[in-house]
């Protein structure tokens, strides 16, 4: 059977002038082509239909049990139904419900700390004492670091100071608690260039049910809303 | 205008008060019609691109081309190589084609007051045609005037001049095709010509320029070829992209000229981070359950973790070599085919071991185990440290991390079943070219091939290719070496004159360590295109070291022109070939983004010398380097060239793609070949083998630990 293949395979090389191999990392001049016509096909992405989203995370909640979320990039356009995948003490790691393909964030308390595939990855955040003062619904001021890789693989540090502000009290609806009282809570953090205004919803035991938050310069905000 | 008057006009422009001028240290993509940094025309300015920019110029008027690749070496420093070409500028050729080198660096940067002040050499090696030294000053006004005044020497001094110092020897043609030694008599002497201009941002993507030039043309001029009837050039500049510029010139009067210029940015990484898929995230141990060793009273239980670390490894296109547990320890060995950024698959891999391995296991090694399953480097974690710091700063795991010579731990792990033999194949065109040979600067042939790898295990590496030519001209050449010395390469068109399929090389190898810190390699077989024969080689490269130093012994035979199995004598008819050539290498990593090489020793030809490389490398593996050997021949005997230089540019393909890949395709562009200075081409040679496993790549890749 291998040797059929193999000599099937074989063949259409041949025939085809393209290139092929058996070892699944070989690129060259074909799947080079492949690969940027996709990169450049990816960024034309339309707004998902909600609708859509809806019936994923229902299906999600009736067929799962474990942590959910939705997590969009504004920016991109983008909108999943994520689950999580594993805790590392207060982190929380997810990847998106239904989906084989390997992408995943990261969260602390509901705030988007890392991301992994996405392209121009969040490849780590210190967000410790902005979460103390939104997680005690505190003004305050804190300092935070979000981490990224520049073009030759280095990391290079954000730091934001941060002005945290309280909010208004609010209402909050998950499938499972359609009547959550949160409080608004809001953080301006200022870095060199610019102000990026973040935003978060907190229960009143400091839990930190849904977030707009800046993800990078590339990804822009990012919104993690709590599902289950 | 006069020559003083002009002189004036330069000086005054240069003096004017500053109108709110910003220190944008005049940077700019923008290329001039030699294809250096810079917005002027003709005439040189002091700007500079962008660190690590490369830029390819096309530029073209009746009957003058120049392309020109530019690359910027440090921000102050920039190198460019051209190949221009003259049509009837002589009656030897129908075009007069002519390489060219030029340097400019920086000595000044712009300040709130003062201009930017740059020195440059124009085609400095080479035959001198377009030969000119220049010191120039570059001011910005405001954020769209910008202007430029200078002194050139050489073609630079040859209007609007005064007296310099010395003489300068008149360009000639005789003498041409041993051009290519540097010739330092000649720099900054005679006559200094004064130019100046002026660039003038209309949009943002539009430019105005215009210069005075200093440049007579007189050797095109005596040709008849050109009539320079004005000093004044203007042109226009349109950026079509932050890298792309197409600009239309009116030269001298009469000719109109156009230019277009491409660049990219080694830092520019498409996609920073890559888009591949996430990893597996730590699993995080039970605290209670640490302490339970009773799995490793169980039967099986290696064989069960390597084939579930096999094909979690495998997901992740990582492959298990060996294994290595004990109720306390796990020993990984792996073969990493896929991560350019080795500390991607130390990551992964890791990751990979707390998700598999009991929760008694605190200590991870991972050893890298390449060609063949050679132990090179082994990193050692804590277990415990991965799951504190995994959503931490990478530079805190790798604090955490600890690098040694595997064979401090007494060798490789226990080799995991059936992992060998195992064989690679792959089916992909590629192309062949040669550059610069006078009749058509470029010839191509491409090809389809064949290869096959068989990793042995042990460090035995069996490989071959075979190719077959598919359509192209480098047959076509009628070029006939008029070497003075064995022909060891310059025999190349009659190699490329047969069609039918041929055997690129067919190799055994055994890639062995003979102490800590010390690699070995043996080849025999057929090495190469034109060689058969055996190729020894011995590397010392500490484990955390930024030098190693290595020798290389080669016996040859050459091979059949028709690329079979067979073999031909080494009499050529301008000597015999000798059967050993061998070298001495040092390498250091400077670390400031800087490699050196240097290789002394015998070379093909019998010819004894050395060749010194030096590379600008990118953390992300693309590395612009040049090379130049000098040899005990003679300039006369090695023929045209003097002796043998080149550009080299490596390009990953992870930065093109966004995901990893070892791929990092090598393009040289060098002088036709000779048979001076050329080196045995025996592939896997130890050190770039070696390299990527040793801790200070790995550290260099230490971002991509947590990707």
């Amino acid at each position: 059977m291998t040797v059929t293949f193999t000599r099937v395979a074989l063949l259409g090389c041949v025939a085809f002038l393209s290139a092929c191999s058996n070892t699944q990392g070989d690129e060259n001049v074909f799947t080079v082509g492949k690969s940027l016509y996709e990169q450049i096909n990816t960024e034309s992405a339309s707004e998902p239909d909600p609708q859509a989203v809806a019936q994923v995370a229902q299906h999600a909640l009736s067929n799962s049990d474990g942590p959910l979320a939705i997590y969009r990039l504004e920016k991109r356009k983008a909108v999943a139904v994520i689950r999580a995948i594993g805790d590392n003490g207060a982190h929380r790691t997810w990847a998106s419900y239904g989906v084989s393909d390997r992408r995943s964030v990261s969260s602390r308390n509901g705030v988007l700390t890392s991301t992994r595939g996405l392209g121009n990855d969040l490849m780590s955040s210190d967000l410790s004492a902005l979460l103390a003062l939104v997680a005690g619904r505190k003004a305050g001021e804190a300092r935070i670091e979000q981490r990224y890789l520049d073009g030759e693989n280095q990391i290079v540090t954000i730091a934001s100071d941060c002005v945290v502000t309280r909010g208004d009290r609010d209402h909050f609806a998950t499938p499972g608690n359609p009547h959550l009282h949160v409080m608004r809570m809001a953080a301006a953090c200022r870095q060199d260039m610019q102000t990026v205004n973040n935003s978060y919803l907190v229960t009143d035991s400091g839990s930190i049910v849904q977030s707009r938050h800046w993800a990078g310069p590339d990804m822009g905000y990012s919104t993690l809303q709590r599902l289950r | 205008m006069t020559r003083f008057t002009a002189c004036l006009a330069v000086a005054a422009t240069l003096g004017l008060c500053p109108l709110a001028a910003t220190a944008d240290e005049l940077t700019t993509t923008v290329t001039n019609s030699y294809g250096v940094p810079g917005g002027l025309i003709d005439m040189p300015t002091a700007e500079m691109a962008p660190d690590g920019q490369l830029s390819a110029t096309a530029f073209y008027f009746d009957g003058f081309g120049r392309s020109t690749l530019t690359f910027q070496i440090t921000p102050w420093l920039s190198g460019s190589f051209r190949y221009s070409g003259t049509k009837d500028l002589t009656p030897q050729f129908s075009t007069y084609y002519d390489r060219s080198f030029d340097l400019k660096m920086r000595l000044l940067k712009e300040g709130t007051f003062t201009p930017a002040v740059a020195i440059g050499l124009q085609d400095f090696l080479g035959t001198g045609l377009l030969g000119a030294e220049y010191l120039v000053a570059s001011k910005s006004f405001g954020d769209r005037l910008k202007v430029s005044g200078g002194f050139g020497w050489g073609r630079l001094g040859s209007r609007n001049n005064f007296d310099g110092f010395g003489t300068r020897d008149p360009f000639s043609f005789v003498g041409l095709g041993t051009g290519g030694d540097v010739d330092t008599s000649n720099w900054f002497r005679g006559d200094i010509g004064v130019f100046g201009g002026f660039t003038y941002d209309i949009t943002d993507r539009l430019t105005f320029a215009a210069e005075y030039s200093s440049d007579g043309y007189d050797i095109e001029q005596a040709a008849g070829v050109i009539r320079r009837s004005s000093p004044y050039n203007f042109g226009l500049t349109y950026k079509l992209t932050p890298d792309a510029n197409l600009r239309v010139y009116s030269l001298y009067g009469n000719e109109v000229g156009v230019s277009l210029s491409f660049g990219l940015n080694p830092k520019n990484m498409p996609i920073p981070g890559g888009t591949e898929q996430a990893p597996l995230p730590v699993a995080v141990r039970d605290p209670n359950g640490a302490r339970d060793l009773g799995w490793s009273m169980q039967p099986n239980s290696r064989q069960a973790l390597s084939e579930q670390l096999q094909d979690m490894l495998g997901k992740d296109q990582l492959d298990l070599v060996g294994l290595e547990v004990s109720g306390t320890t796990a020993h990984v060995a792996i073969n990493n085919p896929t991560y350019d950024q080795p500390a991607q698959a130390i990551g992964r891999t890791a990751r990979i071991m707390t998700r598999a391995l009991p929760p008694s296991v605190e200590t991870f090694r991972i050893t890298f185990s390449d060609m063949g399953g050679m132990p090179s480097t082994t990193v050692s974690f804590q277990r415990s440290d991965l799951e504190r710091l995994e959503h931490a700063s990478a530079a805190q795991a790798l604090a955490a991390a600890s690098f040694d010579d595997s064979l401090r731990y007494g060798g490789l792990p226990t080799p995991v079943a059936e992992r060998f033999p195992r064989f690679n194949w792959s089916i992909a065109p590629f192309t062949r070219v040669s550059l610069f040979d006078p009749d058509n600067p470029v010839r191509a042939d491409v090809a389809l091939r064949f290869q096959a790898q068989a990793e042995l295990g042990n460090g035995w590496v069996a490989d071959g290719g075979t190719s077959v030519k598919l359509f192209g001209n480098l047959d076509k050449t009628t070029q006939v070496s008029n070497s003075r010395l064995p022909r060891v390469r310059s025999d190349a068109a009659i190699y490329a004159r047969e069609d039918g399929p041929r055997l690129d090389w067919l190799t055994l190898s055994k890639y062995h360590r003979l102490s800590p810190d010390v690699f070995a390699r043996g080849t025999v077989g057929y090495l190469e295109r034109m060689y058969a024969g055996a190729s020894a080689e011995v590397l010392w490269r500490p484990v955390n070291s930024r030098l190693a130093i290595g020798g290389e012994v080669n016996y040859v035979q050459p091979r059949d022109f028709d690329g079979g199995f067979g073999l031909r004598s080494r009499r050529t008819v301008s000597g015999t070939i000798p059967e050993f050539n061998g070298h001495a290498s040092v390498y250091y990593d400077f670390g400031n983004g800087f490699h050196g090489q240097l290789d002394a020793g015998r070379y093909l030809a019998g010819d004894w010398g050395a060749t010194i490389s030096l590379d600008r490398e990118f953390e992300n593996g693309w590395r612009i380097g040049a090379f130049a050997t000098k040899t005990d021949v003679s300039a006369q005997d090695f023929g045209e060239g003097s002796f043998d230089k080149g550009i080299r540019i490596t390009a990953p393909l992870s930065w093109l793609l966004g995901k990893p890949s070892r791929q990092a395709p090598t393009a040289v562009i060098r002088s036709l070949t000779r048979d001076g200075g050329q080196r045995l081409n025996v592939r896997g040679r130890l050190y770039d083998t070696v390299r990527s496993s040793r801790q200070t790549d790995i550290a260099d890749s230490w971002g991509k630990f947590w990707r």
